[in-house]
């Protein structure tokens, strides 16, 4: 074989994914061959390289994240694109692709036939957290619920007038984003900018403080 | 109506087990996602968002799911599609100066820094950084070969079915993806 057939095989028989008789065939190339050994050599210390490089591990809060994410996600109108994501990530074997391009391209038509449509994001299905709100006397008066999200900037929202006040309970750790509801009535809002919240994830099973601008 | 409840309580726990099998595959597999999506994206933000966005479609489609097949090799599939579509979409936008004011306008970005701090970057090596630089600047098919058998081990039959494509396409790709990562490294020592 020549040299240059040898080196295109050389990442395979390095991983070890080549047939009886391509492996036996290279061997006896490099017990003859010193540039296909060098070449060989080369490799294998670059695929060592990549095998030592330091695991990168998520932050401890991710795996719950991913969890709430996908839940939440799972409540939001479908997607036009949903058709093709699935055709896209599903194996696709000979003999029924032609059937399934079909019917994805079906059900494409069907779904951007409704583009024209309401697409309103819903919020607030997927609650982590609660916070009793109290007055002054301290009765309730509410709750705040949060939800886990990957939208980036959170906002906490006040009832008017707002609590001075109001402390987390101990809980899951979530991000915190916009979402609260009140019964029986929504209470009129106002945002706050200060606090401890910031655009990065908080553990709700801290306890801290929050006051109103 | 002990009955009702008992078909209500029933048909809960029916709709209630899909999403607790997804669950334990979250906890099971969602650190090696993780390391993978950082080594294609190079950034812990981006790799926190690809990881997201991957078990948020898998859970999506999760009725999709085969189970008779590994459930890795679907999501690593779904987050393979995700990582060069991205790429692509990136490769059509403009560029914009993160220290330039934004057009037309006086505004200036504010953007936090979502790297690693120094003392980590240190402890990473320059080895580290200059393994994944020259990852990065490999074609996104090639990088995801390269990643999938040599920082993640897979073998060429699993890196097909995450890839979608054949076993001679996969051994290519490995091929010519650690021969360009071994080019840009010398280059690297060269220069540096």
């Amino acid at each position: 074989m020549m040299c240059r057939r040898i080196h295109e095989l050389l990442s395979a028989y390095i991983d070890g994914e080549l047939s009886a008789e391509e492996t036996f065939k290279i061997q006896a190339h490099l017990d003859r061959c010193g540039c296909c050994c060098t070449e060989l050599e080369s490799l294998r210390q670059t695929k060592r390289l990549l095998g030592e490089l330091a695991r990168q591990r998520p932050r401890a809060e991710l795996e719950y994240l991913l969890v709430i994410e996908a839940r939440r996600a799972q409540n939001r109108p479908p997607s036009p694109f949903d058709g093709l994501r699935r055709l896209a990530d599903t194996p696709i074997r000979p003999r029924t692709a032609l059937a399934t391009a079909a019917l994805s391209l079906a059900a494409l038509w069907a779904a951007t036939s409704q583009l024209g449509g309401p697409a309103e994001e819903p919020v607030g299905r997927t609650i982590v957290g609660q916070v009793p709100i109290y007055n002054e006397f301290g009765t309730l008066v509410g709750s705040y619920q949060f939800i886990a999200a990957a939208t980036p900037a959170p906002r906490v929202r006040l009832p008017e007038p707002p609590p001075r006040t109001f402390m987390t309970e101990p809980g899951q750790p979530g991000l915190l984003t916009a979402s609260w509801s009140s019964k029986p009535r929504p209470y009129q809002t106002r945002q706050i900018s200060s606090g401890p919240y910031s655009p990065q994830s908080v553990r709700l099973d801290q306890r801290f403080l929050v006051s109103a601008e | 109506m002990t009955e009702t409840t008992t078909l209500g309580r029933l048909a809960e726990q029916a709709l209630a087990r899909p999403k607790r099998e997804f669950d334990k595959l979250v906890v099971r597999h969602h650190k090696q996602a993780y390391n993978i999506a950082y080594r294609l994206t190079g950034n812990h933000a981006d790799a926190e968002d690809l990881t997201q966005e991957a078990f948020v479609r898998a859970f999506r489609f999760f009725d999709n799911y085969r189970r008779e097949l590994p459930f890795e090799n679907w999501l690593f599939r779904i987050m393979s599609n995700l990582f060069i579509d991205e790429t692509r979409r990136r490769a059509k936008l403009r560029t914009q100066s993160i220290d330039a004011p934004l057009p037309g306008t006086e505004t200036t970005l504010d953007l936090r820094d979502e790297r690693a701090g120094p003392e980590s970057t240190v402890l990473c090596g320059e080895l580290d950084d200059q393994l994944q630089t020259a990852l990065r600047q490999l074609p996104p098919d090639f990088q995801l070969a390269v990643i999938l058998a040599d920082v993640e081990g897979l073998s060429y039959d699993e890196i097909a079915r995450a890839m979608g494509c054949s076993l001679g396409t996969v051994r290519s790709r490995l091929h010519r993806g650690r021969k360009l990562l071994r080019a840009k490294l010398t280059g690297f020592r060269q220069n540096g």
